[in-house]
């Protein structure tokens, strides 16, 4: 599977250990869609503006569109398709769905991944806490305020899940 | 459980494969074997084309396909055919495509188009309406008369040689002059509006697939599917029959991806160039900035005259609409805003003109709203303008003079439905008029109002099939698109409380022209009523048909037989039942399909509006209506503001799923902020300076006011359960309602969009606002 100008990088995405070869010029987003096969990471306006291909590396928000993919080897990725699917949604998706938190959908894979970077970090955001880590995450059919409430509506039972533990 | 779903605020068919990523889009098409394609626009605005020269880009490995106008040299359009798929003799506006390649991958592409050279002769262009329209001019066209044109009912457009005037609509009634001249009050001023982009974050894309026999494949992110389809067949000149068009989610519209368009007919081209290669061709951020239409920027003069007991007396209007250099569907735009520009209000004297300017700007095209966003921009500041005068608070001048059923419009129909009035006082009632914080030293607070109405696409049509499976599970056969606004969960309710069946057992197929029957466009808020019209009928002919054969295999009157829950009962047989597959199966001796068919169109209804006076006793099939109140804390030292809170009362018919409702309400409220607050595309000299999202600002999380939403259901006779529309009516009301709260806060009126700080300063401080020019 090697070209002329590919190096070999391994990443762990969604939990398996995939070892690429990549040019060195391809973004993680390129990577993730065209050899992975993973298409639920999109591009909205390839130049980190917008937050639609937001993932996680190790944890931390990334923008897809802009980092290259050479320089995760050894990284963990996160994509949506990590964090649930039909056969069992993670809470915050189960909160979008319940809460309308999508209309066309374009940019729900990066707002829940950017809520997913806020809730491992804090389990009780404030509204100003949410409005402003979720700014980077544009939505232009206007859907924030529904959002708002799947964000609040999985912290409450993210809560409620740690305290049983 | 099936049961009704009409009123039910059921979770959407596609949030699943929304939130977990797997919904399918036009971006991840993928064909096998397809190649990549690229376009390279024009950087100068208007110029003749001297030379194309494709020979560089040819020999680069990899290349297989490179087009240019001359090798196609054909015109489309929705009205008049006047724009080229690839630039001929000339270009018109900085973006216009001039050539294309396919390649085989992306890089090889872009390597490509980068080697096309093209040699220019600049010329003189105009950039704005005075310019355009000036005798001595340069000619967006020389003579349009040369074009094709599609009739359109209520429309006359024919577009003079030596004149940048594309379309003029006129509306006459009453005496306006002789009102002026008695009324106790007579107030004129002029306002602006900016052209913004549509920023849909899916951008467009097309993958065509030409085969062996001539057959084309185009998979499209598109809002009309059969549009597209008849529009390929005839600039293909192939039957429609062999063309095939596709759409999956669409990663919003807002009225963009609705026509041919600047991309399908490139990569339509490109594949009939490469015999059974799947072409894609994907617009990046920046060619959709550049290259995709715009909102048509505007100014209007608005005069309006009234009695000292607020009685308004006549409206007289002038709107300029910059067309850019194509006509497209600006026609419709200016006559549809044009007569709905004077408000919902009882007006005895009316006189409006639009004016549609071509010039070398950016193309405008039908955006959310169409055109109803920039008239009600001038019109409702204006009416608050005559209400302080009056010394009359504005809900309170808006309710004696709003529409109530049975009231005559300004084009002579005598209105039905109307639920603008219930529209303001739920408005008024959730911001808490009147009651907002008192403000201090450095700063104050203002509630403003505004409202509007807004016609939907008439004539149109929608057609539809319900396919009744041999298990009893229902297939949904529609063109109609889910770009966001529910629809497909809508239809799904419709169809499932038709045939009394579980929600889960039926299901919207893909739209797919081959198989899904026409339906003119999702847009102009117009799918609930038509094609859910169309679904429930095609519903009910299932219903008859399986119950004529409940009828004959029990043996009993088919007027007695009752459907519940997926199972066919008898009356006065309780204890049995018979589920929907049985009773086909014991029919045919077989599995069988039962297929139902429906159609809405409104022709009938439809009364063509007169070119020179714009009177039509039935110009929409229905109106939408709404109303938005915003309340604003200003700095009055340096004219920063914060919206803070914003109530929005769409009147929807009927809301079939209030959930659903109150998305679209507020995604279109947040829309209208924008456009209000900071939206604006600069040009200079007709090229666009910021065609980035970070020089181009939208709504973002942060900006959001808390939201009110509320639903007012004054039911439509000819709805389907009542429903008209909704999803356009609170993006048209924002920008006066942050306006009117800011000149309630402040006293002044701000003119131009976008509500800068600097705006909202030079206003205080007495200075014009207007762009300097």
């Amino acid at each position: 599977m090697s070209g002329p100008g590919r190096r070999e990088v391994t990443l762990g995405v969604n939990g398996s250990r995939r070892e690429l070869a990549v040019e060195p010029h391809w973004t993680l987003l390129q990577v993730l869609r065209d050899e992975l096969g993973l298409m639920g990471t999109r591009e909205g306006c390839g130049e980190g503006a917008c937050g639609t291909c937001t993932v996680l590396v190790d944890g931390e928000l990334a923008r897809a569109c802009l980092v290259l993919a050479l320089r995760l080897d050894g990284q963990a990725v996160l994509t949506i398709e990590g964090m649930g699917g039909p056969e069992g949604l993670h809470p915050i998706q189960q909160a979008f769905v319940e809460r309308g938190g999508s209309q066309c959908g374009f940019c729900t894979p990066g707002m829940i991944m950017t809520a997913k970077a806020l809730l491992d970090e804090n389990l009780e955001p404030a509204d100003d806490d949410i409005k402003a880590f979720m700014s980077g995450n544009l939505c232009r059919c206007g859907s924030y305020s529904m959002i708002f409430e799947a964000i609040r509506l999985a912290a409450g039972r993210l809560r409620e899940a740690d305290a049983k533990r | 459980m099936g049961g009704s779903f009409i009123g039910e605020s059921v979770l959407r068919v596609d949030a699943i494969s929304k939130v977990s990523g797997t919904a399918a889009y036009g971006v991840d098409v993928r064909v096998p074997g397809m190649l990549h394609a690229k376009v390279v626009r024009s950087g100068v605005p208007h110029a003749r084309i001297v030379r194309v020269d494709t020979s560089r880009a040819r020999r680069i490995r990899g290349v297989r396909v490179a087009l240019t106008g001359e090798d196609v040299p054909v015109r489309h359009g929705p009205i008049l055919k006047d724009r080229p798929a690839l630039a001929l003799d000339k270009v018109r506006y900085a973006g216009e495509i001039v050539a294309a390649v396919a390649a085989d991958d992306e890089e090889i592409a872009q390597a490509a188009a980068e080697a096309i050279d093209v040699e220019y002769e600049e010329l003189p262009g105009v950039f704005d309406f005075d310019a355009a329209l000036r005798p001595d001019a340069p000619l967006i066209h020389d003579d349009p008369r040369v074009y094709d044109r599609v009739e359109v009912p209520g429309l006359r457009v024919d577009p003079q040689p030596g004149s940048n005037l594309c379309y003029h609509f006129k509306l006459r009634k009453g005496d306006v002059e002789a009102a002026f001249g008695r009324a106790d009050l007579v107030v004129e001023d002029t306002f602006t509006t900016p052209k913004i982009q549509y920023c849909h974050l899916e951008p467009q894309v097309a993958v065509a697939q030409v085969d062996g026999s001539g057959n084309i494949t185009v998979w499209a992110s598109t809002m009309s599917p059969h549009l597209l389809r008849n529009a390929i067949a005839e600039l293909a000149g192939v039957p429609a029959a062999k063309v095939r068009v596709i759409t999956m989610m669409v990663g919003g519209g807002y009225g963009s991806k609705v026509y041919l368009g600047a991309l399908n007919p490139v990569a339509v081209l490109l594949a009939m160039r490469a015999p059974n290669k799947a072409i894609r061709l994907a617009f990046d951020r920046q060619d959709e900035f550049l290259t995709n239409d715009v909102r048509l920027p505007t100014r209007t003069t608005i005069k309006t005259a009234a009695m000292r007991d607020g009685t308004l007396l006549a409206r007289k209007v002038a709107t300029y609409w910059d067309k850019g250099p194509y006509a497209l569907l600006g026609p419709v735009i200016v006559r549809n805003a044009g007569y709905c520009s004077l408000g919902p209000y009882r007006l005895p004297n009316a006189w409006i003109d639009g004016y549609l300017v071509y010039t070398n700007n950016q193309m405008g095209g039908g955006f959310r709203g169409l055109g109803v966003p920039q008239v009600a921009w001038a019109g409702e500041q204006q009416i608050d303008r005559v209400a302080r005068e009056l010394g009359i608070d504005p809900v309170e001048f808006r309710l004696r003079n709003a529409y109530r059923d049975g009231d005559v419009s300004v084009t002579g129909e005598r209105l039905q439905s109307v639920g603008v009035r219930q529209c303001i006082e739920e408005a008024a009632r959730a911001i808490g008029w009147g009651t907002h914080p008192r403000g201090g030293r450095t700063h104050r607070y203002g509630h403003g109002i505004a409202c509007i109405l807004k016609s939907t696409l008439t004539p149109s049509a929608s057609f539809a099939t319900v396919n009744l499976n041999s298990d009893g599970s229902a297939d949904i056969l529609t063109s109609a698109v889910e770009h966001g606004q529910g629809a497909h969960t809508v239809l799904s309710q419709i169809v499932a409380t038709e045939l009394a069946l579980p929600l889960d057992r039926v299901r919207v197929v893909m739209q797919d022209t081959s198989v899904t029957p026409f339906d003119r466009s999702s847009t102009s808020s117009r799918t609930t009523f038509h094609m859910g019209n169309a679904l429930q009928r095609a519903a009910v002919d299932v219903r008859r048909q399986l119950a004529q054969l409940a009828a004959s295999v029990l043996e009993v009157h088919p007027d007695d037989v009752t459907f519940v829950d997926g199972q066919v009962q008898v009356r006065g047989v309780p204890h049995q039942s018979h589920g929907y597959g049985e009773i086909v199966s014991r029919a045919f001796g077989s599995p069988g399909t039962l297929v139902g068919q429906g159609s809405c169109f409104t022709k009938p209804i439809y009364d063509s509006m007169d070119p020179d006076t714009g009177q039509s006793k039935r110009p929409s099939v229905y109106f939408m209506y709404g109303a938005q109140a915003a309340e604003v804390r200003v700095d009055t030292e340096t004219g920063e503001y914060r919206v803070t809170r914003l109530a929005s009362a769409v009147d929807a018919g009927k809301a079939i799923n209030p959930a659903n409702c109150i998305q679209q309400i507020e995604g279109a409220a947040v829309m209208g902020l924008g456009f209000a607050t900071m939206e604006e595309l600069v040009s200079t000299e007709g090229r666009l300076l910021n065609p980035t999202f970070l020089d181009y600002k939208i709504p973002s999380s942060a900006d959001m006011p808390d939201m009110i939403s509320r639903i007012v259901e004054v039911p439509h006779p000819e709805g389907p359960y009542g429903a008209k529309g909704i999803g356009e009516s609170s993006i048209a009301t924002t920008a006066a309602a942050v306006g009117n709260a800011l000149y309630a806060a402040l006293g002044v009126q701000i003119h131009d969009l976008p509500i800068r700080a600097e705006r909202v300063f030079r206003a205080m401080r007495g200075a014009a606002t207007r762009p300097a020019r």
